[in-house]
């Protein structure tokens, strides 16, 4: 059972996007992607002079026209691709909530199982910690997916660098990783995530989903304590308008180094706030992404 | 002499200040209390982690503007709880004019031939010339009662400009009870006192520093001095059908016998003018006599007797004093009927020398059978005495003994001050009453509906009622014997309460007549002590000098008593100086002090508003943003 978020409305403008790895991979299966492989796809790759025992059907007669030489069409075969979707559960995720980030990251990352099973890929799903499923595909198993994934309670402190290490292990060939999270994390943990992911040679797509608490965490009270929601720690702050200038930039500064990390892994990345209307920013991010079309 | 104001300051309750750490302290508290009353989860610290060690870098503690805002705010609290007061220094100064009748003695061998009050005025005038133009100065005149004679302060010009006002007004002779009335008022650094009267030499000392007696004497000296007198009159009707007399009582403080001429003058009914009716020569003696007029025949309302030596004779110049020469009395029928209830006799309780009622005295026991005959007009006075059936008449009930509904006795006050008069009531008017000393007093409770006229600070101790069937009043205090002018206050307010309960009758006079005090066990006086600007409440054109006077609507005759010894130039009165006696708490500090603490309140209450108005404000501003 989907969660009413994605509404048939909105499944039906996601069934319009396409999965799109920006890479050729090496599939074991027939699917809607461009292979490594060349035989008997659809679409011409190349040639190739012709051998003993090509099948004369393949030989294109206009080059030997020209040239009197034989030389074979090659084509290259849609294969399947395996998309790992990982999900940050940890605690951060479920604060505040009244703006539940996790919400808003889970439903994501069931759009993106909805386009990616509909059109014949293979999926793992994973949050960590809490759910990790095997390889699946066809359309059916969205609702297994969405179940489980429902049932998922954002909370605790999981290592994610680990998870989802964890996860890419399921991912025997390579595909394309989508990780939805806040990434209001240290930056060597956030590097040892996509570390992880870029050593399984996959097409990486970091999602960030931010709240607005996390860009005014004071709300309307300067003087405050501020409890961490995944470590319990508390904090006395006092900002004046100083303070609160400078808590915009270092975060800007986080983001900003987020940035730079993934454009110079090659990882693609969208950010959403959960004040945005959802329909409209789900497709925009997945857009934006680089990884729907 | 010139007074200068010093100021200190001062606090009622100096350990109030112990509090003042314990107030910085726990308003610190609350501000970092502040901070941590509010708790918000947010994903992560790990940013704000790194902003508050730059910012502790940065930072000293700082505490908000607000802090010391609310700082000042509890310190004014402070203050006023602790009785902030500013202490001026005494630099009134005040002067106390004797102006009773023996100041109006004229010493007849002076060519200037001045009064001793107009000596004492230009004495007077001589000290404010002297006084520094800012100098303070409050003037007051002592008779009939101590008077200021302005209600603020003047400078020794506005007061010269007073003197003119000031005339001799026959009263109680008394200058002692003024001054000691004075003497506890601190605000005056010193009391000069113009006065013909010596210091009684059996004063207890040391009186108080601060007062300054000058006292004023004839300039031949007090042995020379003469007067001739007109003590008491009264009207003595026959009972066999005779004609009335007036009879006159005379004193005469003279060297040598002097004839005089006593002369009658009468008012009859509808006239408006006294005309002569009858004349005597005496030979008078020093000492007292008597003499005594017939009545001549006609429809008199009032008779005048003045006592004066013949035109142009010199036992004039025996004369010192020429206020004390008249005396007036009316002459009316008996208007109205007294039932006197009582232990004891009219005669006994002064009713007798009321003319204008007949007195009928009821025996205590079986009033009921006895009513019956008693007529409706008729006014019953219990006296000590409260019966268990009372008729429809109207009653005068005096210093009560048992409970009834009328007037159940709460509590026996030994001695009170008087803490509200109703000056509206009839009973109560031409009498001013501020702070009447009650030496003995019951304190009351009546009937619902009876208004409470007198109260001391324990209660009621003179109630009035009125309704459809009868009116009635009931003194909680000893109303009785009817002195006359002997006891002024008691007689007007015999002689008012007496008229409201008659029926509608204007009543008039009474009777100056001559009454010794008998003494009745048990019977308690009152003393009247008012201290400042006592208005006597007449509204003759001159309501202080002796006389008969009829004051509507009450119809009252409002008469001014002058103490007999008065008359005595040879021997005048003397006075006692109050003793310096300093009060445990000053009325004038705590007036301060209490009127800091209406100011220090006022001001918190503006700041606490400032502060919600510019906190709504702030939030305001921020929620827009």
């Amino acid at each position: 059972m989907l969660p009413e978020t994605l509404h048939p409305k909105l499944l039906r403008q996601l069934e319009l996007l396409k999965l799109r790895a920006r890479r050729r991979f090496l599939g074991t299966k027939q699917g809607g992607h461009l292979s490594l492989r060349r035989g008997h796809g659809i679409e011409f790759s190349d040639y190739r002079q012709y051998q003993a025992g090509d099948n004369p059907r393949n030989i294109d007669w206009g080059i030997y026209a020209r040239s009197d030489r034989l030389f074979i069409k090659r084509y290259q075969e849609e294969q399947d691709l395996t998309v790992l979707i990982v999900v940050d559960s940890s605690a951060s995720m479920a604060a505040p909530l009244t703006e539940s980030k996790w919400q808003y990251a889970r439903d994501i990352a069931l759009a993106a199982v909805y386009i990616a099973l509909m059109q014949q890929d293979s999926v793992v799903l994973a949050a960590p910690e809490q759910l990790q499923t095997a390889k699946v595909s066809g359309a059916k198993a969205i609702h297994n997916l969405a179940a489980q994934l429902l049932q998922v309670q954002a909370g605790g402190q999981p290592d994610l660098a680990r998870a989802v290490q964890l996860a890419a292990a399921q991912v025997r060939f390579p595909g394309v990783a989508i990780v939805i999270s806040d990434f209001l994390l240290p930056l060597p943990q956030i590097f040892a995530t996509f570390n992880a992911l870029r050593a399984r040679n996959l097409d990486i797509t970091a999602i960030q989903v931010l709240s607005q608490q996390d860009f005014k965490p004071w709300a309307s009270q300067l003087a405050t304590t501020c409890v961490d929601s995944e470590t319990a720690e508390e904090l006395n702050i006092d900002l004046g308008l100083e303070g609160q200038q400078r808590y915009s930039l270092l975060l800007a500064k986080h983001n900003q180094n987020l940035l730079n990390y993934f454009a110079e892994t090659q990882v693609s990345f969208s950010q959403i706030t959960t004040e945005e209307d959802f329909d409209f920013a789900i497709i925009e991010c997945l857009l934006e992404s680089g990884l729907f079309r | 002499m010139n007074l200068l104001a010093t100021t200190s300051w001062g606090l009622l309750w100096p350990a109030g200040l112990i509090l003042l750490p314990l107030i910085v302290a726990v308003l610190i508290y609350a501000y970092l209390r502040q901070g941590q009353s509010k708790k918000i989860v947010v994903p992560t610290l790990m940013i704000l982690r790194a902003l508050s060690q730059v910012e502790r870098a940065r930072q000293k503690i700082r505490l908000p503007w607000r802090f010391f805002f609310e700082l000042m705010v509890l310190l004014l609290l402070l203050a006023g709880a602790t009785g902030l007061y500013r202490d001026k220094a005494a630099t009134v100064m005040a002067i106390v004019l004797d102006n009773s009748l023996s100041m109006s003695l004229i010493d007849t061998t002076d060519p200037l031939a001045q009064s001793l009050l107009e000596i004492a005025k230009r004495d007077l005038s001589l000290i404010l010339a002297g006084l520094p133009s800012n100098q303070e100065l409050e003037i007051f005149t002592t008779s009939p009662v101590l008077k200021a004679l302005s209600q603020e302060a003047l400078t020794p010009s506005q007061a010269t400009r007073l003197l003119d006002a000031v005339a001799v007004i026959p009263g109680s002779d008394d200058l002692t009870t003024p001054l000691k009335s004075l003497a506890s008022a601190k605000r005056f650094a010193k009391i000069t006192v113009l006065t013909d009267k010596f210091v009684d030499s059996a004063s207890a000392t040391p009186s108080d520093s601060r007062i300054e007696l000058k006292v004023i004497q004839p300039q031949q000296g007090r042995a020379a001095a003469q007067n001739i007198a007109i003590n008491e009159i009264a009207l003595e009707r026959a009972a066999d059908g005779r004609p009335a007399t007036v009879k006159v009582w005379l004193s005469a403080y003279i060297h040598a016998p002097l004839e005089t001429e006593l002369s009658l003058a009468g008012l009859q009914d509808n006239a408006q003018e006294f005309e002569a009716a009858a004349k005597i020569g005496l030979s008078l003696k020093a000492g007292l006599q008597e003499a005594s007029f017939a009545v001549p025949p006609g429809n008199w309302r009032a008779f005048r007797v003045s006592l004066a030596p013949p035109p142009g004779s010199p036992a004039l110049l025996a004369d010192w004093i020429r206020l004390d020469n008249f005396a007036w009395i009316t002459v009316k029928a008996a208007e109205g009927e007294l039932i006197l209830v009582s232990p004891l006799s009219a005669r006994e309780l002064g009713l007798s020398q009321l003319p204008q009622f007949t007195v009928k005295q009821l025996t205590l026991e079986r009033i009921a059978d006895q009513v019956d005959n008693i007529s409706q007009g008729a006014i019953f006075v219990f006296h000590r005495f409260v019966p268990d059936f009372l008729s429809s008449h109207n009653f005068l009930l005096v210093y009560p003994q048992n409970d009834s509904k009328y007037a159940g006795i709460k509590a026996h006050q030994k001695a009170g001050a008087l803490a509200d008069w109703k000056e509206h009531h009839p009973i109560l008017s031409y009498l001013n009453l501020p702070l009447l000393q009650l030496k003995s007093a019951l304190t009351l409770k009546g009937e619902a509906g009876a208004e409470e006229l007198i109260a001391t600070t324990d209660g009621p101790v003179l109630l009035a009622y009125q309704d459809s069937i009868r009116k009635y009043a009931v003194f909680g205090f000893e109303l009785f014997p009817f002195r006359g002018k002997a006891s002024p206050l008691l007689s007007i307010l015999t002689l008012n309460a007496l008229s409201w309960l008659g029926q509608g009758e204007s009543f008039s006079d009474y009777q100056l007549a001559p009454f010794s005090p008998h003494s009745v066990e048990g019977l308690s006086q009152i003393d009247s002590l008012p201290i400042r600007g006592p208005k006597f409440l007449g509204k003759s054109a001159d309501p202080l000098t002796a006389g008969l006077y009829q004051i509507a609507p009450a119809g009252l005759i409002a008469v001014n008593y002058f103490d007999q010894g008065e008359s005595n130039v040879s021997s005048p009165a003397t006075v006692s100086l109050p003793t310096l006696k300093e009060a445990d708490f000053p009325t004038d500090q705590r007036d301060k002090a209490s009127f800091y603490f209406a100011t220090l309140a006022t001001l918190v209450l503006a700041a606490l508003i400032m502060e919600s108005v510019f906190l709504i404000f702030v939030r305001w501003q921020r929620s827009r943003v």
